[in-house]
């Protein structure tokens, strides 16, 4: 972290350069540019959201122990004589504040005990004793301080000393109590459409399931020869809790890079659709693309369609002109279309809207790591970029906690599942389903959290 | 753990069976008459652990039943039960929905109704052996919880179901007249299931939840108080032992004899 604040201004540009290399990766083939703005209707529109405010948690006390305090003038002896006689086992007494905890007598219930030492003239009070638990925070050294995306704590944003973004508490995907829930089957395997991935990076080494294929050279080596890869796929899978670097959506599910695009951040879409139906065939789970093109192709549909029919859950980009869904996040029967929001949950300018966008994630200023060439030698290899790119990793590493947990939803269900939960953060200007951020940003505690049944 | 209870059931089965092969020969120790009516208040705390779970939890039920007892001959009666039950599986988990479920929602109602059966074995001085047989089944009635904050409607509906069947002999002391303390131990088969369907916008599901409970066998201790020619008061309450603690029931009745 010393070299952090030396570095952002370096950041900054290389943030802004990955911000153009998603804008460069989206125009695989701009001679095929289709305008769809007849198709931008709100026809699909769902009815009004309706928010309503969930019950708080109920506490949870244990059975067999409460807490007492007895009032002011009863002297440890008394208080300790009343409660023995009362036949409350292992009296443990914390006395600082003169709190008693006792065991509840084995003949009576809780209720039961909490009455008999209320109706007692010298306790002051009796309790139940609550339980606690511990909250999954992982111990990357950016993690709080930077990674907004996961658990937004407010203040301003450390890019550079130009670029200090403010934060809104709360604008963030939830992931810390997800996170209690699953942390991700390493048999979830996420695969990368994408410029490769840094297979000796610190935060993939140990996530990487094989060398996977290159479509761009011709062989099985996805080495990522442009950094945007490996960005994308650290953001959705870095390795986790082990301090080091940053924290990855998903902690233990699976890298499998494929390169599509090359060095320069351009591709073609026979290299997107052999990758398709090669990480479908490969195990692939998930895929994720941040990246895609202006063409509606029916071979790059079909491409989709023979992986979401090999039950594996498509996330892509939206894209980021601004204008209209680029493809293939524009077929919406097989993919999940992903906008950007950013640090206030607000919807980003660059994010191209359009009735196929599905959800939203943060998608601006997004801390991930880079190959340790492309930052330079005396800087850590992460920086911040901002592009629908970065949006997409979080919605696919949600998609694989989902399938880690509930491996025998289709990728329609976790498409459903992640659609309907969602937060609507746009809803007092567009209520509902609309063509900025679809359902809204995405809530991984509300997708994978046990939803509470309450009375 | 299965070998155990089926060993139980088969030890009582066997004695029910030596004392029914017995019974033209024993004397009725008092005067029964052919019908008593009655209500009862039960209530049973039963630990279990359901599928998937590694947490054992409790499931608490209250019913209120109304009982009619029909003597088929002397020193041989059938019970009749009917009424109500309140269902509590508080902290059960669905994790096969969509999206999972934590059950907190309290009682449910149901439907209960039953039979019981219950035969003179033998009879020495004040004491006098029964053996006594019971089986009651829960209807859950299906409830709606609607699922709010989501970006679509939905709801989730659910219905538990539950059964007891205990089966053992009970020791009656006739020595203090219109007081009658008795004793049973009786094999005690407890079972349940909570369905629960799931409707989210495009979204459907359906997971049933089984349990299985951990305590097996039942000791009761009761009293009949009878007050009058015809009222009798009955309260009880038994204690299921199992490797870790202890389950409870109670019971508390009116009966009025015709």
């Amino acid at each position: 972290m010393r070299h952090f604040q030396k570095k952002t201004a370096r950041l900054f540009l290389v943030g802004a350069v990955l911000a153009l290399l998603g804008l460069v990766s989206l125009n695989f083939s701009q001679e095929k540019r289709v305008t769809r703005n007849a198709r931008s209707s709100r026809q699909n529109a769902a009815p009004p959201r309706v928010e309503k405010i969930r019950r708080p948690l109920k506490p949870t006390p244990a059975t067999d122990r409460v807490l007492v305090r007895f009032r002011h003038g009863v002297s440890p002896q008394n208080a300790e004589t009343i409660l023995q006689a009362g036949q409350f086992g292992r009296i443990r007494q914390i006395p600082r504040i003169g709190v008693y905890r006792v065991q509840t007598p084995a003949n009576l219930t809780l209720r039961e005990t909490l009455l008999l030492l209320r109706a007692n003239p010298d306790v002051e009070y009796a309790g139940p004793d609550y339980r606690t638990r511990i909250f999954t925070v992982p111990n990357d050294p950016f993690f709080a301080d930077y990674q907004y995306n996961l658990q937004n704590r407010g203040g301003t944003l450390d890019v550079s000393p130009d670029i200090q973004p403010t934060l809104k508490a709360g604008a963030d995907i939830k992931a810390i109590r997800a996170w209690d829930e699953t942390k991700g089957d390493a048999a979830v395997i996420i695969a990368f459409m994408d410029t490769g991935v840094d297979m000796s990076h610190i935060e993939l080494i140990n996530k990487v399931v094989s060398t996977g294929r290159d479509f761009v050279n011709g062989d099985m080596d996805a080495t990522d020869d442009n950094s945007h890869g490996t960005w994308v796929a650290g953001i959705a899978a870095a390795e986790t809790n082990n301090g080091e670097g940053i924290a990855g959506v998903a902690w233990n599910c699976k890298v499998l890079p494929v390169k599509v695009i090359d060095a320069e951040g351009n591709g073609y879409y026979d290299e997107l659709i052999e990758g398709l139906i090669w990480a479908s065939d490969n195990g692939a789970k998930v895929i994720n693309i941040s990246a895609g093109g202006d063409a509606d192709d029916p071979a790059l549909k079909a491409a989709c369609k023979y992986a979401f029919d090999k039950k594996v859950v498509l996330v892509a980009a939206a894209g980021n002109d601004g204008v209209s869904v680029s493809y293939p996040a524009a077929y919406d029967d097989y993919v999940l279309a992903v906008a950007a929001t950013g640090t206030s949950d607000e919807h980003a300018s660059f994010s191209s809207p359009g009735p196929q966008v599905d959800v939203a994630a943060p998608g601006v200023w997004v801390l991930g790591p880079v190959p340790q060439w492309y930052a330079g030698p005396g800087y850590l290899p992460y920086i911040f970029g901002s592009g629908t790119s970065a949006a997409a990793p979080h919605v696919a590493g949600l998609a694989a906690l989902l399938l880690s947990v509930k491996p025998w939803l289709t990728p329609k269900q976790i498409m459903d599942v992640i659609r309907y939960t969602a937060d609507d953060v746009n809803k007092a200007q567009l209520p509902g389903k609309d063509n900025d951020i679809g359902y809204g940003r995405i809530n991984m505690e509300r997708a994978l959290v046990p939803y509470r049944l309450l009375r | 753990m299965r070998k155990r209870t089926r060993g139980v059931f088969s030890a009582v089965a066997l004695t029910l069976a030596f004392g029914l092969a017995g019974l033209p020969a024993l004397q009725a120790s008092e005067s029964e008459s052919a019908f008593r009516t009655g209500i009862s208040f039960d209530r049973l705390s039963r630990t279990v652990t359901w599928d998937g779970a590694t947490v054992p939890s409790k499931v608490k039920a209250d019913s209120f039943t109304a009982r009619e007892t029909i003597l088929i001959k002397p020193g041989l009666a059938v019970e009749l039960i009917a009424g109500l039950s309140l269902s509590n599986f508080n902290g059960l988990v669905f994790r096969n929905l969509p999206v999972s479920l934590d059950y907190e929602a309290g009682a449910t109602a149901g439907l209960l109704l039953g039979c019981g059966l219950r035969a003179r074995l033998l009879g020495s001085g004040d004491f006098e052996i029964e053996g006594v047989g019971r089986f009651v089944y829960s209807l859950g009635f299906k409830k709606t919880w609607p699922l709010q904050g989501f970006a679509v409607e939905g709801d989730s509906q659910g219905r538990p179901n539950w059964l007891v069947a205990s089966l053992g002999p009970r020791i009656s002391y006739r020595f203090f007249g219109s007081f009658v303390p008795y004793a049973t131990i009786s094999a005690s088969f407890f079972s349940g299931s909570f369905a629960m369907d799931q409707t989210l916008g495009d979204l459907t599901g359906h997971e049933t939840k089984k349990l299985k409970s951990k305590s097996f066998l039942e000791v009761a201790l009761g009293a009949d108080y009878r007050v009058g020619k015809r009222w009798t008061l009955r309260a009880e309450a038994g204690f299921l032992p199992y490797s870790g603690g202890v389950d409870g029931s109670a019971s508390v009745g009116l009966l009025y004899r015709f």
